[in-house]
């Protein structure tokens, strides 16, 4: 187990805080306006196959279709989102319209890129690993985590310590009572909606190059910010960083415990998220509340 | 007359309470009892009529038992049993179940673990063995999800074919599975004419058991449940005993349904788990309109029978039509089209 415990370590700490920035977006989200999207997960997927559209088969600048795709991915997401709060608004409607946007948006990338992997984003980072611990870690998860933290300290002044902030939790707590006294509460959900859709495209550029392009690729971010939403608290934002460690510490010890299977360590997400479900619906953010 | 609103005054006078087993009982006697109670119930001419579609599509496709049309109304009548058990569960209690792939899968693999382990068992007692598992694992899902409320529910089920598949690929040797799935499983019937036969007759039995049930105390509950789950708290209806009954069935036939899917292709594998089991079952219901179980019988046909003709001239761009059309039609038609052909019935009988 010592000889285990370094990468345990440095691999939860880097893979944790990539999981906050998968998650924030998802969780923010969820907690302002209460609507649980199940498209949230394609907009990575469309930042990804974006970059790699202009950068390699149009041959843009890497920097330039970088900031394309972000601008694209918020689109889709305030696009779906608008459709959705105009003509879907109960929530069951919308889970089934997020998901049925998610599921179009898989079938057009497979008919544009075709269904099979293989698909590479030149790296925005060097790709020579650097050494932890004695644990040889990719910059990609470095940079990723760095960016993470800081997203994760400026959102939290952004809504805790801004005035703006105060209105956003306003309209978070009560939305009708928040337009009573003159805020538009429209406008508070669709600046929640660029901001999250914002996340995940920066969660996406920074981690896609790292991985090949599938058309099912947005699956696994929705899974893990759905999880790590629900370890935290659905809607908790502030608890979505002890949540993500939560999630990739599990996921480590049993991946290095057994490490011959690769499903093993989703269906160890898997089952934290359902385990929280059942027994601690409320997540961990709950607990402190209750309390 | 059951009737679609206010259920609460019937409800009241009827026992309440009693778990699981309880609930298991009063289904059984509710639908035995409304099977008895409400036989007029199937004189009802969209019921009539959905059995006529079944028996005139049958009919049709065993005149060609080996055509694509025969084939493709094979097709039809597999995801019309899914399409009506989701819609019996999901459309009916306002719980949407994204798990269908789950049970389908567990289905297949089921079927074809079985037929490796006795290939002298018929397709008949594979897909009901597939049934009887996908009923027990149905119910072991619905203890402790169902308590959960709505989109909390549904993203929890969303997860469920996800870990079935990473379960299975992770467990393949352990679970005794083969790891490239199972080819060579029995055909369910010698022609496609038969299988369409065999499915069309199931679909018929499924249908009258979940109409049936729907006109019953039972269906009044999960009705109920759909238009407001609290207010039949506070009349002191236990509503979670009715959803764990009404899931568990689902399941089952879901499971019994990715049985017969195996073995229309004589393969089953971990690919039984995907989405698109869950695409076209929803589609179908949002053209039927949620809640009817006739709609799926109608929309069943012209959604699949679509499907298969344009795909070969469309390829990838069909599933891409699909899609969109489910969306527009969820976001503009969100009761479907047999509430239209409902009020037109209603208007020639009555005038009004």
């Amino acid at each position: 187990m010592a000889g285990i415990l370094a990468p345990i370590v440095v691999y939860g700490t880097l893979f944790g805080l990539t999981y906050v920035l998968i998650a924030l977006g998802f969780t923010l989200l969820f907690g302002i306006s209460r609507v649980l999207n199940l498209a949230y997960g394609a907009l990575y997927m469309v930042t990804a196959y974006m970059i790699y559209y202009f950068a390699v088969e149009l041959g843009f600048n890497l920097l330039l279709s970088v900031a394309i795709a972000i601008a694209i991915a918020i689109g889709v997401g305030v696009g779906v989102f608008l459709i959705c709060v105009r003509f879907a608004p109960d929530p069951l409607r919308f889970l089934i319209v997020s998901f049925m946007f998610a599921l179009l948006l898989q079938y057009l990338f497979t008919k544009y890129f075709g269904g099979q992997s293989g698909l590479i984003i030149p790296g925005l980072f060097p790709v020579k690993e650097i050494l932890i611990f004695d644990v040889s870690v990719s910059p990609v998860y470095l940079v990723t985590a760095g960016v993470a933290l800081g997203l994760l300290i400026v959102l939290w002044l952004w809504i805790e310590w801004t005035q703006y902030g105060r209105t956003i939790r306003a309209t978070a707590e009560d939305p009708e009572t928040a337009a009573l006294f003159g805020i538009g509460v429209r406008s508070i959900y669709l600046v929640v909606v660029v901001v999250s859709s914002a996340l995940v495209a920066i969660a996406a550029v920074l981690i896609v190059p790292a991985q090949e392009l599938t058309p099912t690729m947005w699956i696994e971010p929705f899974v893990i910010a759905f999880v790590v939403s629900v370890i935290g608290g659905l809607g908790k934002f502030k608890w979505t960083l002890p949540a993500a460690f939560l999630l990739s510490f599990s996921q480590f010890i049993v991946q290095f415990e057994y490490p011959t299977s690769a499903s093993l360590s989703d269906i160890v997400a898997f089952g934290v998220a359902i385990g929280f479900i059942v027994v601690l619906p409320q997540g961990i953010g709950g607990i402190k509340r209750a309390h | 007359m059951p009737t679609d609103t206010a259920p609460s005054s019937d409800l009241r006078r009827r026992p309440v309470g009693g778990g699981i087993a309880g609930a298991l009982r009063r289904g059984a006697r509710s639908f035995a009892g409304s099977a008895r109670l409400n036989a007029s119930r199937l004189t009802s001419p969209l019921y009539l009529g959905a059995l006529g579609v079944i028996i005139v599509f049958a009919y049709l496709g065993s005149g060609n038992p080996t055509s694509f049309f025969a084939l493709s109304l094979v097709l039809s009548s597999i995801y019309i049993t899914l399409a009506l058990a989701w819609d019996f569960s999901s459309g009916m209690t306002g719980y949407l179940n994204f798990g269908l792939p789950f049970f389908f899968g567990v289905g297949a693999l089921v079927t074809g673990q079985l037929y490796a382990t006795d290939s002298h068992l018929t397709p008949s007692s594979l897909a009901f063995f597939s049934f009887g598992v996908g009923l027990l694992g149905g119910f072991l899902f619905s203890l402790p999800t169902l308590r959960l409320r709505g989109p909390y529910f549904s993203l929890l089920s969303f997860l469920l074919p996800l870990i079935g598949a990473d379960f299975i690929l992770a467990f393949w040797t352990q679970l005794g599975l083969r790891t490239q799935g199972y080819y060579g499983l029995p055909f369910l019937g010698a022609t496609y004419g038969d299988e369409l036969v065999l499915l069309s007759a199931a679909n018929v039995a499924i249908l009258t058991a979940f109409f049936l049930l729907r006109e019953s105390h039972f269906g009044l509950v999960l009705r109920g449940i759909r238009d407001d789950e609290d207010a039949l708290g506070s009349q002191g209806i236990r509503t979670f005993p009715y959803k764990v009954v009404a899931f568990t069935l689902a399941s089952g036939v879901v499971a019994f349904s990715g049985a017969t899917y195996a073995m229309v292709y004589t393969f089953a594998g971990v690919d039984a788990f995907g989405f698109a089991f869950i695409l076209f079952p929803i589609l179908i219901v949002i053209v039927g309109g949620t809640g009817e179980l006739f709609g799926s019988i109608f929309a069943g046909y012209v959604v699949i029978l679509l499907y298969q003709y344009l795909f070969p001239t469309f390829s990838d761009l069909t599933l891409i039509i699909f899609a969109s059309a489910a969306i527009l039609l969820v976001l503009f038609i969100p009761h479907g089209l047999v509430r239209p052909l409902r009020a037109f019935i209603r208007f020639m009988r009555t005038g009004e």
